[in-house]
């Protein structure tokens, strides 16, 4: 049952206005809709326009063309404090709120939901509190924020955004400035949010791992302003993921789901082995610039795979003597001296 | 030709030409036979000297003054300038009568030839004697037309005959070279910094520092036109003048001795909303006022010329002062003074409405007449101050220079 | 929205658990207000003439001095300067707040962004405007004269912000900051100019607070400045909510139901109402606000402003009589200008606040 969108637009353009009048039109006719409940992620090449469209979804800027409705009202038209009782932003503007602490900050997201005079009642503080917790950032509560490193800050943000007790939230790059571990847990924490709350989440990011992984629906910013959204993996089936990064010239493999880093040029290998370790070897293999050869395919290089004992060996053999290593670095290394003393075009 | 011979002639040449500049001044006055003279030369050159002629049968010999000593020669004469403010400074002008030779070991003083041609008088002090000595037209430089009261000067000025030439700024400097003087009379300060002479004789211009507001006496600061006197040969009239001056003065203030009450009086005026400008205790008008019969209530013995006090503490004192003498402000009634500054209607004279500005005859650009005449006339401004606190000792007098301020 | 629920005081901070402490801001808050009073007491004990503090307390409680003068003294040359240093201290403290916050810049103060001259040169247009001098003004047309003042000194105070703002959009807080002094600078060059075309009794009425000064307010003029400044104190309270929202910047605060356009209206009027008049009665002083600002924030270790706005008042109240204090002291011969003692007093404090905290190598906001 297709529930009704929290967000959406109607063939919106968006794009900014230039200090000589001029316009100039980031994406068109963009058609979207972000459901309760839904993590998007948002993705695209940099420079496409991702941080134009959060800003126009979340009220910062106004869109050259068309509509965006919030719960079937215009966006645009509503009250500041209408919106912000129910759209909440992260962004990558830095801040200087030093002297806040983690808890005065994340408590900043109860103002549309406070009298004028901003105080807070015991339900509020429970609210930050829930927050704080749901963000990990309870041992950020009680620190300046002058004092947090960037990533820390970055919690105490999203934290803010989930006190405001939003029906969605837009997130603009806040992976960048976390490790690995945090990056999982936050994007599980907003898969959370979603799933359990029902809050309706964009995310822009670089992150393609993690959001092939955990986002419901992609977003894809592709060439000419053009927007594709589908499952992940329909999106990656059906040639989309190609398309939007191949401006870039980078080629995009299917089957691993990765993009490409190298290209294989040096040669072709044979691969011999099986599990894990046969697995690692193609990736060191590719990395040296050595395509493996498909099944059947015959090639001048041949590496098989001892794995008798505690450590694995590995057997090169090819147009020249046969070299046997312990270590993937010394396969490769002896790779590169074959391709020195014998090269093999 | 030889070289020798040749730079033999060039000396000689040189040499007469250093003669001909003994005499100096670039003024044109007539160079005439003089002879013996029966009287100073105010406006001429001797054209025969001849040494032990004395060329100043007229003199002048200082009686009150306490910063400036004469001394006669002959061709020239010798102003020793002793200022006692505590600045240690002193200067000697060598004043040569035109046509006559310099002194030898005059190098190190002022040289001064008179009498002077053409003179900048930076300070208005002394504006009404240049009327009175008919120096009119040797004015070529006034500080600011807005403290000049003489109309007559003002005309010359609106026809540019006389410049505005500032006071103690480079500006200034460059301005009094443009007029070309030969002499700058310059207001003279206690603090180094502020003067103007010292940079005028940088640059070659003699400038006469005039110190009259130092005196301790009424008398002694109105000596000082005999100062003035001196660089225009006008011995004779300044001298003649100050004796008329000085008997006046002492006649009046001997019938003021006797007075049995001395009223308190308050001097000065509120130059900012904190600050009061008044007299020092020391100051020639303390003692004019004493002259008259009052009591100064400023007993300060710090400085001679103006002290500046909290207006907190002028209130102090005012509250037994029966008289302010001295409000320069402009104002024409208590009420405007009221108007002004709430605070003054509480002061003792205000409150006892007996409050007198000294600036009648005030003129839209600020110039008042006392502060132009008062040097000429001090016995006109005793007897105003006289008729002011006792006004039985003079009741046929007119106030000259100050007015009272009516409710 | 939610009603507030019982147990909670309206102006609780933000925060039950974290930052100072319920405790320890209203120790500090105590503080202040002794320090105040004190201050205000010293200001009316110490000048030019030796009076008693038992005499002054005595004058105060309306009873009967051994001097008459004396008791004149202390009521009309010294209580409505205190009342005026305290007043325009603490206006001056609210403002250097506000326009930190408005301006993201910790250097911000009425001074610094030109505010002040902008007031001064609204205050000469009208002197010349109008052809006649402020007192004489006042005798003619009474209280409307300094209403007049009051108001032209508010526009021209407005009238700079305008323009700082438009800057601000296309330059750093760093060039923001040299804009405004170059704004102060025109101000005080067309001023110079306008004097010019004004008699002598006029230019020295003007040029009588070239320098600030809390000095010879008279009673008109205190009655007009200090409704305003309570009023702009109070607005400047008023606008703590959406103050605390923009330290995260004008985007965030957007995002969480503050109306910048109305914000920064609101706060103008309120900057316009607190610099504007002040400057007009007492002339340009500079960093009080910047000063009190800082102070404040060291004191309270917060940027929340529900506890910064009054500690900011308080503390700019207590070094304007501080400062006004020392200028009045009575072995004083050179009569210690407002602005050179303000230097002297605040640059200190400042500098201890500022290098206090070893953590921090930036001035936060």
């Amino acid at each position: 049952m297709a529930l009704l969108p929290t967000l959406e637009t109607r063939a919106l353009s968006i794009g900014y206005r230039q200090a000589n009048g001029a316009s100039r039109t980031v994406a068109s006719d963009v058609t979207l809709a972000l459901r309760p409940g839904e993590l998007v992620c948002l993705m695209g090449p940099n420079g496409a326009g991702k941080s134009t469209l959060l800003r126009t979804l979340s009220g910062l800027q106004r869109p050259l063309d068309g509509r965006v409705l919030l719960e079937g009202q215009d966006l645009h038209a509503m009250s500041v404090t209408a919106r912000g009782q129910r759209l909440s932003v992260v962004l990558t503007d830095r801040i200087t709120a030093g002297m806040l602490t983690g808890y005065e900050v994340t408590s900043l997201g109860r103002h549309p939901h406070t009298d004028w005079t901003g105080a807070l009642t015991a339900h509020d503080h429970e609210v930050v509190r829930r927050a704080l917790d749901a963000t990990g950032a309870g041992l950020l509560a009680s620190r300046q924020v002058a004092e947090l490193s960037d990533g820390e800050r970055q919690r105490v943000m999203v934290a803010r955004a989930v006190a405001q007790e939003p029906v969605v939230m837009l997130l603009d790059e806040i992976t960048a400035f976390l490790d690995l571990p945090h990056r999982v847990a936050i994007m599980r924490l907003l898969a959370n949010l979603a799933h359990e709350r029902g809050v309706a989440i964009l995310v822009s990011t670089h992150d393609l791992e993690l959001s092939l992984r955990t986002a419901d629906r992609l977003w894809l910013f592709g060439a000419a302003g053009r927007i594709h959204a589908g499952a992940p993996e329909d999106l990656v089936m059906d040639g989309a993921f190609e398309q939007a990064f191949a401006a870039d010239g980078l080629a995009f493999d299917r089957d691993a789901g990765v993009f490409r880093t190298f290209e294989p040029t040096r040669g072709v290998v044979s691969l011999v082995g099986e599990g894990s370790v046969a697995a690692w070897t193609a990736r060191a293999l590719e990395r040296a610039g050595y395509r493996v050869a498909a099944g059947g395919e015959q090639a001048p290089l041949r590496v098989e795979v001892q794995s008798g004992g505690d450590t694995p060996r590995w057997l090169l053999t090819g147009n020249a003597d046969d070299t046997s290593v312990t270590s993937l670095e010394a396969l490769v290394a002896a790779l590169r001296m074959r391709e020195l003393t014998h090269p093999t075009r | 030709m030889t070289s020798r011979t040749l730079s033999f002639v060039v000396t000689l040449a040189l040499c007469a030409g250093c003669r001909s500049t003994d005499a100096l001044s670039p003024a044109a006055w007539p160079v005439t036979d003089v002879g013996t003279p029966s009287g100073n030369l105010t406006n001429g050159c001797v054209a025969d000297y001849s040494p032990g002629v004395d060329y100043f049968p007229a003199k002048v010999s200082v009686q009150e003054a306490q910063s400036f000593r004469v001394t006669y020669h002959g061709h020239y004469k010798v102003i020793d300038f002793v200022p006692d403010v505590g600045s240690q400074e002193t200067a000697r002008y060598v004043l040569v009568q035109c046509g006559t030779p310099v002194p030898p070991g005059a190098e190190g003083d002022h040289v001064i030839s008179v009498p002077v041609a053409r003179f900048v008088l930076a300070k208005a002090e002394f504006s009404s004697l240049v009327a009175t000595l008919g120096l009119q037209d040797r004015l070529v430089g006034i500080s600011s037309i807005a403290s000049i009261a003489d109309p007559d000067i003002i005309r010359r000025y609106d026809q540019g005959l006389i410049a505005a030439v500032g006071s103690g700024t480079h500006s200034a400097i460059e301005l009094a070279l443009a007029v070309d003087p030969d002499v700058v009379f310059t207001w003279y300060s206690a603090f180094a910094d502020a003067n103007m002479h010292p940079k005028l004789w940088d640059v070659g211009i003699s400038a006469v520092p005039l110190a009259d507001h130092f005196e301790p006496t009424p008398l002694g600061r109105s000596e000082w036109m005999k100062f003035f006197g001196l660089f225009f040969n006008e011995e004779q009239h300044v001298e003649e003048a100050f004796t008329g001056i000085a008997g006046r003065y002492r006649a009046l203030a001997a019938r003021a001795v006797q007075v049995s009450h001395r009223p308190k009086v308050l001097l000065g005026w509120p130059s900012t909303r904190q600050q009061w400008a008044l007299n020092g205790g020391r100051n020639y008008m303390a003692r004019m006022v004493e002259d008259a019969g009052g009591t100064y209530v400023w007993t300060s013995d710090s400085s001679r010329s103006l002290d500046l006090a909290h207006i907190e503490q002028v209130f102090d004192l005012a509250a037994e002062a029966e008289v302010w003498v001295g409000n320069q402000l402009g104002h024409d009634t208590l009420g405007a003074l009221a108007a002004d500054d709430p605070r003054l209607a509480l002061f003792g004279p205000v409150e006892r409405r007996r409050v007198f500005g000294n600036d009648l005859g005030r003129l839209p650009s600020g110039a008042f007449p006392l502060a132009n005449e008062s040097i000429g006339r001090p016995d006109a401004v005793l007897a105003d101050i006289i008729r002011i606190l006792h006004p039985d000792l003079l009741p046929a007098h007119a106030l000259t220079f100050h007015h009272e301020l009516p409710q | 929205m939610n009603s507030v629920a019982a147990g909670t005081a309206v102006g609780s901070t933000m925060t039950p658990a974290a930052g100072p402490s319920r405790a320890s801001s209203t120790g500090i808050y105590v503080v202040l207000a002794a320090t105040l009073v004190t201050a205000f007491l010293l200001e009316l004990a110490i000048g030019a003439v030796r009076i008693p503090l038992g005499e002054v307390v005595s004058i105060l409680a309306g009873g009967h001095t051994e001097q008459e003068t004396w008791a004149r003294i202390v009521l009309t040359f010294r209580l409505p300067r205190a009342i005026n240093a305290l007043v325009s201290g603490a206006a001056l403290g609210a403002c250097g707040v506000l326009l930190q916050t408005l301006f993201r810049n910790p250097l911000a103060d009425p001074f610094v962004l030109g505010i002040m001259h902008g007031a001064r040169l609204a205050v000469a247009t009208l002197v010349v405007a109008t052809g006649v001098a402020g007192p004489a003004f006042a005798a003619r047309f009474g209280d409307l004269g300094t209403i007049a003042t009051s108001a032209a000194a508010a526009a021209g105070a407005i009238g700079v912000l305008l323009l700082m703002l438009a800057v601000s959009a296309r330059v750093t807080t760093v060039t923001l900051l040299i804009v405004g002094l170059l704004l102060g600078y025109v101000c005080i060059g067309l001023i110079s100019a306008l004097l010019h075309f004004v008699d002598e009794v006029q230019a020295r009425a003007f040029s009588q607070w070239d320098g600030g000064s809390f000095d010879g307010i008279t009673r008109q003029q205190l009655f007009i400045l200090m409704p305003l400044v309570v009023i702009g104190i109070a607005l400047a309270h008023a606008l703590v909510k959406p103050l605390n929202a923009l330290l995260l910047g004008e985007s965030y605060a957007a995002t969480m139901g503050v109306s910048i356009v109305r914000a920064r209206v609101l706060a103008f009027a309120c900057v316009g109402l607190l610099a504007g008049p002040v400057t007009a009665f007492c002339g340009p002083i500079p960093f009080l606000g910047l000063v009190a600002a800082h102070v404040a924030r060291g004191l309270l270790h917060t940027s929340d402003h529900r506890l910064l706005m009054p500690a900011a008042a308080l503390t700019g109240a207590i070094l304007g009589l501080a400062a006004d204090l020392v200028t009045h002291l009575p072995w004083n011969k050179h009569f210690l200008h407002l602005d050179a003692v303000i230097g002297m007093i605040g640059a200190p404090i400042a500098l201890w606040v500022i290098l206090r905290r070893r953590q921090m190598r930036a001035l936060e906001i």
